[in-house]
């Protein structure tokens, strides 16, 4: 094969590669500062969504629980276990958890989770599915806009442009 | 020449970088509360109340904080003074909060003395400076201390007030370029009171004003922008009529349904022709006023003899006259205009008449003398600290600088936005006195011209970050005081200039302490309105305290026997023959007196009636320039025979003849880089002269000349000069 | 539910002030450009206060405010040239929509609309810090290449829709106000719902003083003005 060839089907393939790549590496989970297992709280001890993620049903953003709301319950719960102690540690210096971001839209859209959580009645693990019996949270649904297009047409939802991009 | 093997080689390339940006994932922290503050929800924002201190106005205002941080403002609907209406200037103090060269450390100087040369230091270094500054200037000559500030309202006024009290020094001087004094005067020589009133121009029929533009600049432009809106549409039957008499069509004029052009300086005979008009023709209630006024000597100011002093038609001021004198309650206001020139009393004192002859003293539709001090009557004597103080404070302030040029300080705390190193008239040479002072400490968010001079900048937070009260200076019956809280937690390491001076009392001890026995600011304002029985969370929350009634009006004791006004021209520095055209300078209304010119947004707001943007110009009307050889665009030169500058000319098709317009806040030399180098500074043109009764700054008392000059550039403006685009093309 | 979003510009009460222009630009995330991009025409303020010149009685020449934002033109000249289909006519709000992520800027609606109410983003305007702290959150802060215009304050009519769906109740007339229409000292811009008979702006259609913009071409805005008045004579 002459070099031409090899240069241009190289290019071709990189063409290919960079069209078909997903918009969002769902690889690895990313690395929390604490351990903190959604499987333990949700499905072992049945916890609500929203008792942690409270602006869910309320606010466009669904919010992570404050300091305060962990320190609830492991004030007294658990607190022998070394990711216990990392979070009490934070209570202690009055410092907020950096945690790293998981589930993630694309840009310029707007999402309000109160509609889809009170008026749609949108189970959450329809979008953040898996969640619930993870260890380590993962986001394992794509975003892309022909899925949300999809259940937005089968229910009869708005699909004008500007509900979600203003 | 790209052929094919190239192309392919970029296009690969540009896609394994495609591939590779894609893929990578910048993480991002989600940050929760460690305590959720009360009120809190995430994702909706809360409102805070406060005052707004981008002009001496004293609007109200509301401020959306978003995730701790200012969104937007918006006026706040619960303040007599606005109304829940805002103006540009307000709009723009999010810039002012959230500047990129806003001071966040205090400075000390760092190279030659009034170089602006500074360094950061800490905190504590800069308060030990004052700290040595302050205590052996009071061990050793304590009136050797300096206070020199923009008038200062509510306690604030009253902490730097007992502060230099207590420390030993009388001289404390408040800078307001547009002070109102020919209006204090004027008001005393008319009325009997020496104060400022409320004009009810949602009430009137009739408003007559006298180069006042009320609805751009002056002392409250968004309560008479609300007002003038009531007006005209909130009575079903009735539109009123707006004249304006003025030397040039301002945005304010733009609105009137007759603008009259005038000579600067000669409103005071058009106020006095159509007295007499009024009086002739039994046009007026006041008949015994009338009859003894007209025996004084009105009767000599015929329409005719105003028309010639004025440039307006006689039968025009005839006309008006008549119309006012029919169409009561009429209202005659006049502006900064008609009150900075040598013979500002004369003009106002005439205008003066007008209400009086019209008889709308004291009733609605006119003007009334509120007791805006009733409502601090349980201060006792400090009661006057904490309502505005309308002077200029000229005649201390050259009084200062004489002192200053002397020696007789040792030290001076500098602080406000009225900036007297750009806003003084050079032949003062106030830069040259100030830097005999040998411990210059000033209070800033920003280094303008005159914080520039110092030896020590203390960074205080801005307006929206700090707590205060106010009390504006109209809108308002005496019923409303205003109260300030921080809408976001101040970011800077700042502290306001009431603070730090309560802490130097502190250290001084003594009576310095006793006067100031609070912990903070804050603690001074909680204890002041506890003491008046009032539930200051719930008032913060409103903005302030409205108490919905003001007491009623108090009289105006020479209603009934005026005296007729000294009849007097403005006199205008320069010879006719070198310098042929007046000079009329007026506050932009985007800038103000100067002060907003840091501020992108209100820089790139075109201006009303030139649309120009980013720099200033120089008005003229047709005739003057034809006669000049200049048209529109063209660069010239603007001197005065105090100054000169540069500037484009753009042709006024609605100005006095013979007259010569600039917008004043352009032309800073510091206070960053929106503001700094955008044409000359108009201040720079005009005299030290005074009105002659008040000795306050006469800024129409010059004369100009204009002479083409090649300069870079032109002047950007949004609508196209030669107005191709004209009004009856968009019906 | 189903709105016709109109607002009404009364220009007897426009005083040429510009705190609308500011308003919007805090409002809804418009850069400043500086002096050289305003010299070519490209200052992005959504809405602007056209000053006109002309003659009035007596042969004086007297200056008339225009207060020009987006028209909303129910045949709007702009929708039908976008190739990508990035502006076309809400139906929900009955509002000339901009659809940032679809503009591939052919620039092709700014050349078409009569009122040049359309700016273009020439540039990716640089924000310096802390003035970015201001951005409202509520909207797409554009980058360059796409074109913009006013809204009508869709994220305020969003928010508005919302407050009222969680009460459970209609949106009451005054309730949403584009910025301009909130700041405006005296009043001039009026804002409502077209399709409540009620709402004030439905009251001042009825105004004979009402008149649109160059009306002959048939764009049907949705932003109405009345006539400026003046008092006659002396």
């Amino acid at each position: 094969m002459t070099r031409n060839a090899i240069a241009s089907i190289l290019a071709l393939a990189a063409l290919a590669l960079a069209v078909l790549a997903p918009t969002r590496s769902t690889a690895a989970p990313p690395e929390q500062p604490i351990r903190y297992t959604h499987k333990v709280h949700v499905t072992d001890y049945k916890l609500d969504c929203r008792f942690c993620h409270v602006y869910a049903a309320k606010s466009a953003s669904a919010g992570i629980p404050s300091v305060a709301k962990c320190m609830m319950c492991h004030r007294t719960i658990a607190t022998d276990r070394p990711e216990i102690r990392k979070l009490a540690q934070y209570w202690k210096d009055k410092k907020p958890i950096p945690w790293v971001r998981v589930t993630e839209l694309q840009e310029y859209t707007y999402f309000p989770h109160f509609r889809m959580v009170t008026y749609g009645k949108v189970p959450c693990l329809t979008c953040h599915p898996g969640i619930d019996k993870d260890d380590i949270a993962v986001q394992r649904q794509e975003f892309g806009m022909g899925w949300c297009l999809a259940c937005h047409r089968g229910r009869g939802v708005s699909i004008d442009c500007w509900t979600c991009h203003i | 020449m790209l052929n094919r093997r190239g192309f392919l080689k970029i296009g690969g390339a540009t896609a394994f970088a495609a591939l590779f940006g894609g893929c990578e994932r910048l993480p991002k922290t989600l940050v929760p509360f460690v305590i959720p503050p009360e009120n809190y929800a995430l994702g909706e924002s809360l409102w805070y109340a406060s005052v707004c201190r981008q002009c001496p106005a004293g609007c109200g205002i509301v401020v959306r904080n978003s995730e701790g941080r200012a969104k937007k403002i918006e006026g706040n609907p619960l303040h007599p003074v606005n109304r829940g209406k805002l103006c540009a200037r307000g709009q723009a103090g999010l810039q002012a909060l959230y500047h990129p060269e806003r001071l966040g450390k205090p400075l000390k100087l760092d190279g030659p003395r009034g170089s602006g040369k500074f360094r950061e230091i800490p905190w504590e270094e800069a308060l030990r400076l004052l700290m040595t500054g302050l205590s052996s200037v009071r061990a050793e000559a304590p009136t050797a201390l300096l206070m020199l500030t923009d008038p200062m309202r509510g306690h604030r006024n009253l902490v730097s007030a007992r502060f230099m009290k207590a420390f030993g020094s009388p001289h404390r001087v408040a800078w307001d370029p547009f002070g109102q004094d020919a209006h204090l005067s004027a008001n005393e020589a008319v009325y009997g009171v020496r104060d400022l009133p409320e004009h009810d121009l949602a009430g009137t029929r009739y408003l007559l004003s006298f180069s006042g533009d009320f609805l751009e600049t002056g002392v409250s432009p968004v309560h008479f922008g609300h007002a003038y809106g009531r007006m005209r549409a909130a009575r079903p039957t009735v539109r009123g009529k707006f004249v304006h008499f003025g030397p040039r069509l301002s945005m304010t004029a733009a609105s009137a349904d007759a603008f009259l052009p005038v000579a600067p300086g000669t409103e005071g005979y058009a106020a006095l022709g159509i007295a007499h008009v009024m009086v002739r023709e039994k046009l007026t209630p006041a008949a015994a006023a009338a009859g003894r006024l007209w025996n004084a000597g009105l009767k000599e100011f015929t329409p005719e003899a105003a028309g010639k002093k004025t440039g307006a038609p006689a039968a025009d001021i005839e006309a008006v006259a008549r119309e006012f004198g029919s169409n009561q309650p009429g209202l005659a206001m006049a502006g900064d205009a008609a009150a900075s020139c040598t013979n500002g009393v004369f003009n106002l004192s005439a205008v003066g008449l007008l209400n009086l002859l019209a008889g709308n003293v004291g009733k609605p539709g006119g003007i009334s003398f509120p007791d805006r001090l009733a409502a601090f009557a349980s201060f006792g004597a400090e009661a006057k600290l904490l309502l505005p103080a309308a002077e200029s404070g000229y005649p201390a302030l050259r009084d200062a600088v004489e002192r200053m040029g002397k020696g007789a300080f040792r030290m001076a705390l500098l602080s406000g936005a009225t900036n007297p190193a750009f806003t003084l008239p050079p032949s003062l040479k106030f830069e040259e006195a100030l830097l005999k002072v040998p411990t210059i400490v000033s209070f800033a968010s920003f280094l303008d011209e005159t914080t520039s001079l110092s030896d020590l900048v203390l960074p205080t937070p801005t307006y929206l970050e700090e707590w205060g009260d106010d009390i504006a200076p109209a809108g308002h019956g005496g019923e409303a005081i205003t109260l300030g809280q921080p809408v976001v937690a101040p970011f800077r390491d700042t502290r306001s200039m009431p603070d730090v001076l309560i802490a130097a009392a502190k250290e001084l001890g003594g009576p310095a302490a006793a006067a100031l026995p609070w912990g903070s600011f804050r603690e001074c304002l909680d204890k002041a309105y506890a003491g008046m029985g009032i539930d200051l969370e719930e008032s913060h929350k409103n903005g302030g305290i409205f108490s919905g009634k003001a007491d009623a009006p108090r009289r105006a004791p020479k209603e009934g026997s005026p005296a007729l006004p000294k009849a007097a021209e403005a006199a205008f520095a320069g010879d006719p023959a070198r310098y042929p055209l007046v000079l009329h300078v007026y506050p932009s209304s985007a800038l103000s007196d100067g002060r907003g010119a840091n501020l992108p947004w209100l820089q790139e707001l075109p201006d009303p009636i030139a649309t120009a943007v980013w720099r200033n110009w120089v008005e003229v009307g047709p005739k003057t320039a034809a006669a000049l050889g200049l048209s529109d665009g063209d660069g010239v030169t603007v001197s005065s025979p105090f100054g000169s500058l540069q500037a484009f000319v753009f042709l006024h098709p609605a100005i006095a003849e013979g007259v010569a317009a600039m917008p004043l806040g352009q032309g800073h030399s510091r206070y960053g880089k929106y503001a700094a180098d955008r044409g000359g500074n108009p201040y720079a043109l005009l005299p030290a002269s005074v009105e002659s009764a008040t000795k306050a700054p006469a800024r129409h008392s010059t004369r100009v000349s204009l002479v083409k000059t090649r300069m870079k550039g032109a002047l950007v403006r949004t609508v196209h000069p030669e107005g191709q685009w004209l009004y009856e093309n968009i019906l | 539910m189903k709105r016709r979003w109109a607002m009404v510009i009364d220009m007897d009460l426009c005083t040429g002030c510009g705190a609308c222009v500011a308003a919007c630009v805090a409002e809804n995330n418009t850069p400043t450009v500086g002096e050289s991009e305003a010299g070519k025409g490209r200052l992005m303020q959504w809405i602007r206060v056209v000053r006109y010149f002309r003659k009035e009685e007596h042969d004086e020449t007297r200056a008339i405010f225009v207060a020009t934002p987006c028209m909303h033109c129910e045949k709007a000249p702009c929708e039908i040239v976008c190739p990508v289909y990035a502006t076309y006519h809400d139906e929900d709000d009955h509002v000339n929509a901009m659809v940032y992520n679809r503009c591939i800027g052919t620039r092709y609606c700014g050349n078409n609309c009569p009122y040049s109410v359309r700016v273009f983003n020439w540039w990716d305007y640089k924000r310096e810090k802390p003035l970015d702290e201001q951005l409202n959150p509520d909207l797409t802060v554009r980058s360059r290449g796409v074109m913009e215009k006013c809204s009508y304050c869709i994220q305020r009519i969003r928010r508005g829709k919302e407050t009222a769906l969680s009460e459970g109740r209609p949106i009451r007339d005054g309730e949403v106000l584009p910025a301009c229409a909130q700041t405006c000292p005296p009043g001039a811009i009026r804002f409502g719902d077209l399709d409540d008979p009620e709402s004030a702006v439905s009251r001042m259609m009825k105004d004979p003083r009402r008149f649109r913009l160059m009306e002959h071409l048939g764009t049907e805005p949705s932003t109405v003005y009345l006539k400026k008045m003046r008092a006659p004579g002396r």
